[in-house]
């Protein structure tokens, strides 16, 4: 579906009218004079027969396709009973998230076919072994019989037997639901535990049952005592609940609570020292035949670092943890020390597979976990042969910029599945442009190689059939590494964009500090508001806010068509000293609430040279409150003013959590067309929430990497899990990602599947498409690939050999330079491209090559 | 250059004015996944076995899909387009992961298992253009279903959807070409049909 000039689709190219002057002969809508016309000229152009064949094909298809079958097929009768009785059955897993999991287009396990089954089987076990150990726990207390049957209710009303599977798996909803029920249980058990120690456990345990037995006390040593709270991981901690427990009880220390395996799950009481009486068995039967208890031991003595082996629930069964059904994240108490967790939603910011709190996955440690450097610093550490050390970079901050990644590959067998929010930008580009014409040093840290790739336009072609969004796929061989290929894929959204007559509310934040006073800044400031004005009509609003030291209000919901106003307000501004963001953020996020309106797109856009100096800059601090601001339906756009002493990192990942545009502008110049089309772009995206999944075929595909897109890696599961954010793309604009794979070339089937998602801005729907990656065997030499695989090479490579790096010391840049002279032709009229090779240039002398 | 021409054909009017022309507008989402069960099940299984070549691994397919459907019908606007897609994956996965086996296999298949090969191409034809037409824009599916469904002349068309004759046949003509390039994407040589 995708209008491919580059390739032999329906070539050579026709001309399109005389090609539906075709489609109409073959629906049947020619005249007698037209068809001997249209014959004559296939006689002359044998390739329009060959187009007329083929829209025949599909003409015979299409009227096959819609139309019913003509002997309808059915499944077997057994599986049509069986899953109408599932369909009609009502859909009580519909909501939940977990379950939405097993139509993530994961299909390199066949495992998967099996997993409904799977569930029912879990369920029926955890029924089984209920029952089974109300069966066991019979003759153990055949003397008191007559409390089996309130032993019943009370762990029916403790804990379901289907909880007993659910609590582990961390996953949103589930995750409420049973800390709900183990908040229940643990509070009932306590309750319980509270009154035991009220009645004076002091006597003996002979004492103890009998006195059980005579008065109402409620029976404590037949309640099942789940010693589990998901939720909350430092209760996972394998001391904390015994602590608290203990603390409640106070004085009684005769409760042992017990929870080994075989005996596990009851709680006793003794007054003697419980070990004296443990036998091999785990429990021992004193003289006058009284079952005395093993104490309560919930050990994770078999964790090592953060790998957990066991489920330490409170059950009889510990269960292991690689036979749990569904996939659970365990967090170990090294991991709640090394991540200086204060409360529960602090260490699941970083555990892998659990949203945190604020929904919102912690980037860093995503890219943290695919980069094998990374997960072989983690890995020595499970092996705890490293003592902690601090500079490890689990750091606790999730503003902690993400140290460079290694450029390793991935391995398809191990991860198949490469998820990010594809995100639009150039800022590292033009920062390293200005670095090489000054003749700087580069910090490798700034170099983001999909800013680069991502700064050009590549003439994709706009989606016009059907898809909202089209996606073009360009393969060369890698030029400098054996047996790799570049891959380029590049996504571009279609025309159609949200409502123009949606008004926008925009709030600015104009930095007054004195280095804004510079005279080419002043005009910069001058220009870019002009431009932005311009795009305003009646119905937007615009607020402004000078900020230096402090704040101030300097125009509040100017109507757009008379903001020209605000232009002058801008040029009298008087400067101060310092750069108080965090106050400048706090009164442009009130008052843009104050703005707020739900139809209207809410933005506050940042104008800065500088970094934040005054105040409280932690970038924690100021990435927390833009994400408030971005949950509540305002968006955070910053623009950088110049080059020098911008705090280029803090400002792009402010407007990652803000879901906004980053962008910086150097000359007046600059804040020209491309500056508003990126402004319109952010203002009035067309898609929303874009994500791009490549699913490698590991028959196909030996190794893989994404270049770029670090700070912006997904878990495989949030590709479907609309409420983890993403990028915004505007109306026809194209997001392009560069793999570098490794096809193997005695595998089998393609590379992969595209996946894209996101929100279509017109219509609010999620859309999602997919896109086979075909295998090309004879995959073009880079000096004869497409000009705009070259161009994405190029830039990528240009951005790799910046990083530094092994990758880097492969990159030959005098090799390149064949293809850089066809790029100079081919894009001669694109200024870009033209910077481009003048930074190749620069960066040859510089390194001498 | 094309798809400017493309963006300047004025909108098809909403579905829901065409749609009491025929029967309903195809992408209204059916009331119930039962619904969608009974009049998806003939198709999804020919595109199944046109896919996996074996009835019974057909089956299977088809009914994990609808399994997995199930379990997020709230989130599925296009169910039938969700479908074919699906189907299509995990027939392709299937084959991946089944090939070494298939061979051993052959010899115990049931003749049912093994429908003629013509046959099953012709089904995986069918099959690759409902998942590509499900998955079409509304407006492009109106114009086939008028076409094709309703069998209409470009000029009844034309009256009904307020369209030029010659934007009419200028649009079809888009239709069929992207269709055809998709099959051939999807591997499937439309000319050999």
């Amino acid at each position: 579906m995708n209008h491919d000039d580059h390739t032999p689709d329906l070539q050579p190219h026709l001309d399109p009218e005389l090609e539906a002057r075709i489609v109409a002969w073959v629906a049947g809508e020619a005249s007698a004079f037209e068809i001997a016309e249209l014959t004559r000229l296939i006689g002359e152009k044998p390739e329009l027969g060959i187009f007329k064949r083929r829209i025949e094909a599909v003409h015979g298809l299409v009227g096959e396709a819609v139309r019913p079958d003509h002997e309808p097929l059915q499944l077997s009768a057994e599986r049509r009973a069986k899953l109408l009785q599932t369909l009609g059955a009502p859909n009580a897993n519909a909501a939940q998230p977990a379950d939405a999991k097993i139509v993530s287009p994961d299909f390199t396990s066949t495992k998967k076919f099996h997993r409904n089954g799977r569930q029912w089987f879990l369920a029926i076990a955890a029924c089984l072994t209920v029952g089974f150990f109300t069966f066991l726990s019979i003759p153990v207390y055949r003397q008191h019989e007559d409390k089996m049957a309130e032993t019943a209710n009370l762990e029916q009303a403790g804990a379901k037997p289907r909880d007993i599977e659910n609590r582990f798996t961390i996953d949103q909803k589930k995750r409420k639901e049973s800390t709900e029920d183990a908040e229940h249980s643990e509070k009932a058990a306590v309750e319980r535990l509270a009154q035991v120690s009220k009645d004076e456990l002091s006597a003996s345990a002979a004492k103890r049952w009998n006195g059980l037995d005579k008065t109402n006390v409620p029976p404590v040593a037949s309640t099942r005592f789940y010693y589990e709270a998901p939720s909350s991981p430092a209760s996972r901690s394998k001391t904390s609940f015994a602590e608290s427990a203990k603390q409640l009880i106070g004085r009684s220390s005769a409760v042992a609570l017990n929870n080994s395996v075989r005996s596990g799950g009851y709680l006793s009481t003794s007054s003697a020292p419980p070990k004296a009486e443990v036998d091999s068995q785990g429990s021992s039967v004193s003289d006058d035949g009284k079952l005395v208890l093993t104490p309560f031991e919930v050990t994770a003595s078999n964790d090592q670092g953060y790998a957990a082996s066991s489920t330490l629930a409170g059950t009889r069964i510990r269960t292991e943890l690689k036979d749990i059904g569904s996939p659970i994240t365990v967090v170990t108490k090294e991991f709640l020390a090394d991540v200086s967790a204060g409360n529960s939603a602090a260490p699941l910011q970083y555990a892998p597979r659990s949203d945190a709190a604020a929904g919102k996955p912690a980037p860093a440690i995503d890219a943290l976990l695919d980069s094998p450097a990374q997960s072989a610093a983690s890995l020595e550490k499970k092996s705890g042969k490293t003592e902690r050390d601090d500079d490890l970079p689990l750091a606790p901050s999730p503003q902690t910029p993400v140290p460079t990644v290694a450029p390793v590959e991935t391995s398809t067998a191990k991860e198949p599945v490469s998820t990010f929010s594809l995100h639009v930008s150039d800022v590292s580009f033009r920062l390293a442009q200005a670095a090489l014409a000054a003749n700087e040093s580069i910090d490798p840290a700034r170099i983001r190689p999909e800013e680069f790739y991502n700064a050009f336009n590549y003439g994709d072609p706009t989606p016009s059939l059907a898809e909202k969004v089209s996606c073009r796929i360009e393969q060369t061989a890698h030029p400098f590494l054996q047996q790799r290929n570049l891959v380029r894929i590049a996504v571009k959204v279609a025309a159609s964009g949200r409502d123009t007559t949606q008004p926008l509310h925009l709030t600015i934040l104009l930095d007054t500090s004195g280095s804004m006073e510079r005279d080419d800044r002043v005009a910069i400031v001058q220009r870019a508001m002009a431009t932005l004005v311009s795009l305003l009509g009646a119905n937007d609003r615009i607020t402004l806010i000078g900020f230096a030291r402090q704040p101030s209000l300097l125009a509040e919901s100017i109507a757009g068509d008379q903001s020209k106003q605000i232009l002058d307000l801008i040029a009298h501004v008087p400067p101060e000293d310092g750069t108080n963001l965090e106050e400048a953020l706090k009164l442009g996020g009130e008052l843009a609430r104050r703005q707020f309106e739900a139809t209207a797109q809410n933005r506050i856009v940042l104008l800065t040279d500088g970094a934040a100096n005054l105040g409280n800059a932690n970038p924690a601090q100021l990435s927390a409150t833009i994400e408030k601001l971005r949950q509540q339906g305002i968006a955070f756009d910053a623009c950088g003013v110049g080059f020098d002493g911008l705090d280029d990192s803090m400002l792009e990942n402010l407007t990652r959590k803000g879901d906004g545009r980053y962008y910086v502008l150097n000359s007046p110049e600059a804040a020209d067309a491309g500056f508003a089309h990126q402004l319109a772009g952010a203002f009035r995206p067309a898609a929303e929430n874009v994500k791009l999944q490549v699913r490698f075929n590991p028959t196909r595909v030996g190794h893989y990497r994404l270049i770029g897109f670090e700070h912006h890696r997904l878990r495989e599961e949030d590709f479907r899990n609309d409420k983890v954010d993403a990028a915004e793309l505007a109306a026809e604009e194209a997001a392009v990602a560069v793999y570098q794979v490794e096809p193997l070339p005695q595998g089998d089937g393609d590379l992969g599947e595209v996946f894209v998602r996101f929100r279509d801005a017109a219509s609010g729907n999620m859309v999602e498409r997919s896109w086979t990656l075909s295998y090309d065997p004879q995959a073009p030499a880079f000096d004869r690939a497409t000009p705009s695989m070259q161009l994405a090479g190029v830039a990528a490579l240009l951005a790799e050999k910046l990083r530094g790096g092994p990758v880097a010391d492969a990159i030959k840049l005098g090799d390149l330079a064949p293809v850089i002279n066809t790029l100079r032709s081919h894009y001669a009229s694109e200024p870009r491209v033209q910077e481009l090779i003048t930074m190749f240039g620069q960066l040859r002398q510089r390194t001498g090559e | 250059m094309e798809p400017l021409v493309f963006e300047r054909v004025p909108s098809l009017p909403p579905s829901g004015v065409t749609a009491g022309l025929s029967a309903t507008a195809m992408t209204a989402k059916p009331e119930t996944i039962v619904a969608v069960f009974e009049a998806e099940e003939s198709g999804l299984l020919r595109y199944a076995i046109g896919l996996v070549r074996r009835r019974t691994v057909a089956e299977e397919i088809v009914q994990e899909t609808f399994l997995r459907l199930h379990q997020v019908w709230a989130e599925v606007d296009n169910p039938r387009a969700w479908l074919y897609r699906s189907v299509r994956n995990l027939a392709l996965n299937h084959l991946r992961d089944q090939k070494p086996e298939s061979e051993l296999k052959e010899d115990t298949a049931t003749a049912d298992d093994h429908p003629p090969a013509d046959v099953l191409g012709r089904n995986e034809a069918i099959g690759t253009m409902r998942l590509l037409l499900a998955e079409m824009s509304d407006e492009d599916r109106t114009l086939i279903r008028l076409k094709y469904n309703d069998d209409l002349k470009y000029q009844e068309i034309s009256q009904r959807t307020g369209l030029s004759i010659s934007n009419v046949g200028y649009r079809l003509h888009h239709v069929l070409k992207s269709l055809a390039d998709a099959l051939r994407h999807a591997g499937i040589e439309g000319s050999r049909g």
